[in-house]
């Protein structure tokens, strides 16, 4: 049996226009910072900001900034030394029918967020007692507190309510954009970020106009997407090889493969934060075909990243679902 | 010695400590990534009370509008004097003790407000527009003895040479105890200190610290960024020179520390508080003859 962690850190969830909040960021940089969990993602639209309470604080109420109203908390699954799965594919597929499938089947919303060293479920607080009971027979769950791993069962969390008591609908079936650029995931030693900071905020705040075309038509070759995240003190960073190139080539490391990935961005209007199953109906097929996927979530849509051999068929299989007529 | 105007138009700023936050994407932009804009003359000094930007037009495009910034009136010129190789001064200060006789008391004695810059490299001395008619009208004058050519410069305006005025306000003078260091930085470097140099420039402060310092205060924040023409200067304490790796930042060889000299009670005008740095050893006699000067008039 794996174990799933959940940590007692609120998330709150920001859309930020262009510019706004770089009092903020730049603290990331600095080791002063008290923030345990910050993530910042850059699309044509805006900038996604996940981030703990103690972020929070550090951000000034604007009317740049959108705060979406739910407290969030992360889970990750960890996998035990024992666990012998025949499956070589890494990121959100691994999870795809153990824990995305039965949260969409129970109403739960998820937010996603996959990093270079793990993949976080999202799980708004009120969601929790659900998550718990839906999880635990497949998982020992277990509550980080001060460092320790506190086992967790359903009556710890319970409040009165064991399934959401909705019916899981057939969501929506979202159209989904597939843009030219390759893109990499990787990361970088903590010690040696101030000597790319300045890259670091170039490429982040300087190296697009604000505010670029914020729908991407599906013919479109390049999609701005840039992913920066500082997680219990581990750097991940998801971006295409154009930006990759302004950065030295000793500093950035990713897996010996050297894997290139193409970007599935799945949403014609924003998703909003309360649609079950979005993830669920691209990681399950990727699973099923033991397709390897790193998911990013974001104010307005999603995205899957796909190793680059494998986007032809990717592709063709989401479409034929999107052809497919909708069975109830 | 020649007295060279400078191209650039500069605009001076005051930014609240409050307000700093709306301003940083442009500031960084200025310091960090000058790549990215055609500014040439960009300078940040952090007092206790605010930030004061001087910067050029390209530069000020970069700065939001907002109720936290305050911007002088006058556009400003930059003068600069430069150093002929011929002369042969037997005097060995630097600074602006170089140019007190010969052009700083001279703008004083015809009314013209001068804005001052020292960098590690030259010291600049912003004027007002305004006052650039009669200033050129002068170049012609004996500048250290020597004379300064401004023929063919192409300026008439018909301006009246103003009347002598009297000697102003003496202002009172403060010196806290801080030592402070006048450094420089390659260029190439900069990446490297950059978020060390964010850090202290916006971070390390806090909000607004107490307003004027009284004289008996032991420390002042202060804290000068320059970069003008793709040369970087830095004016900061002693205690925040050891936060730097030591082989970025080069100052002169005797490495010399100086003390404060703070002067106003009141802003100013323009860019609230004035500042002068003088060496170290030096202070005790300075404080002395600034008191007696204020004593006599």
């Amino acid at each position: 049996m794996n174990n799933m962690a959940f940590f007692p850190v609120s998330l709150t969830l920001l859309l930020i226009s262009y510019f706004s909040f770089f009092f903020s960021f730049f603290l990331c940089l600095l080791s002063c910072f008290r923030c345990k969990f910050f993530s910042l993602t850059e699309t044509p639209e805006n900038y996604t900001v996940v981030l703990d309470e103690e972020g929070f604080k550090e951000l000034r109420p604007s009317e740049h900034l959108q705060v979406e109203s739910a407290i969030w908390l992360p889970l990750n699954v960890v996998s035990n030394g024992s666990a012998s799965s025949s499956s070589q594919a890494v990121g959100v597929t691994k999870i795809a029918k153990s824990v995305i499938a039965p949260l969409a089947q129970q109403h739960v919303s998820v937010f996603m967020l996959s990093t270079y060293q793990t993949d976080f479920i999202l799980v708004k607080e009120k969601d929790l007692s659900v998550v718990v009971s839906t999880l635990e027979e497949e998982f020992n769950i277990y509550k980080e507190e001060g460092g320790e791993s506190v086992p967790v069962h359903c009556q710890d969390v319970s409040n009165g309510l064991h399934k959401n008591g909705r019916e899981a609908i057939q969501p929506t079936v979202h159209p989904v954009l597939i843009p030219k650029n390759q893109f990499c995931v990787m990361s970088l030693d903590p010690d040696t970020l101030p000597s790319i900071a300045t890259t670091l905020i170039d490429v982040l705040f300087y190296s697009s106009s604000p505010k670029e075309d914020p729908q991407p038509s599906p013919s479109q070759d390049c999609v701005k997407f840039f992913s920066f995240s500082l997680i219990d003190g581990y750097i991940s960073l998801v971006m295409d090889t154009e930006a990759q190139r302004q950065f030295p080539a000793d500093l950035l490391f990713t897996s010996s493969s050297g894997e290139l990935w193409r970007m599935v961005r799945i949403g014609g209007q924003p998703l909003g934060f309360d649609e079950c199953g979005i993830v669920a109906q691209i990681s399950q097929p990727l699973a099923d075909s033991d397709i390897s996927a790193y998911y990013i979530s974001t104010f307005s849509f999603d995205h899957a990243l796909v190793p680059e051999e494998d986007i032809v068929s990717v592709t063709d299989m989401l479409q034929h679902q999107r052809n497919e007529p909708a069975t109830s | 010695m020649e007295l060279h105007i400078l191209e650039h138009s500069l605009k001076v700023a005051s930014i609240e400590k409050e307000g700093i936050q709306i301003c940083t994407h442009g500031l960084i932009k200025l310091a960090f990534l000058a790549s990215k804009t055609r500014c040439k003359f960009f300078s940040l000094t952090e007092t206790p009370e605010d930030y004061t930007i001087i910067v050029d037009e390209e530069g000020f495009k970069e700065l939001p509008q907002s109720e936290h910034i305050s911007v002088a009136d006058a556009t400003w010129v930059a003068l600069n004097v430069v150093s002929g190789g011929s002369n042969t001064s037997t005097s060995q200060p630097i600074g602006v003790t170089k140019i007190a006789k010969s052009v700083i008391a001279p703008l004083a004695d015809h009314n013209i407000s001068v804005f001052m810059l020292s960098t590690y490299q030259t010291d600049f001395i912003l004027v007002s527009c305004r006052g650039l008619p009669y200033i050129l009208n002068r170049l012609e004058q004996m500048v250290n003895g020597e004379t300064v050519a401004a023929h063919n410069l192409g300026v008439t305006n018909g301006f009246v040479k103003p009347k002598l005025v009297p000697r102003p306000i003496i202002h009172p003078l403060s010196s806290p105890s801080n030592m402070f260091c006048v450094t420089s930085l390659d260029p190439d470097t900069l990446p490297s200190v950059a978020t060390l140099l964010m850090d202290v420039m916006f971070y390390s402060g806090g909000q607004k610290e107490s307003g004027a310092s009284s004289e008996d205060s032991n420390h002042i924040r202060f804290f000068s960024f320059s970069l003008i023409e793709g040369y970087i200067s830095l004016v900061m304490d002693e205690q925040t020179t050891q936060r730097f790796p030591n082989n970025v930042l080069f100052t002169s060889a005797s490495g010399e520390l100086w003390k404060m000299v703070r002067i106003g009670g009141q802003p100013l005008g323009f860019g609230e508080f004035f500042v002068a740095v003088v060496p170290e050893e030096n202070i005790q006699s300075v404080i002395g003859a600034l008191r007696t000067e204020s004593a006599a008039q």
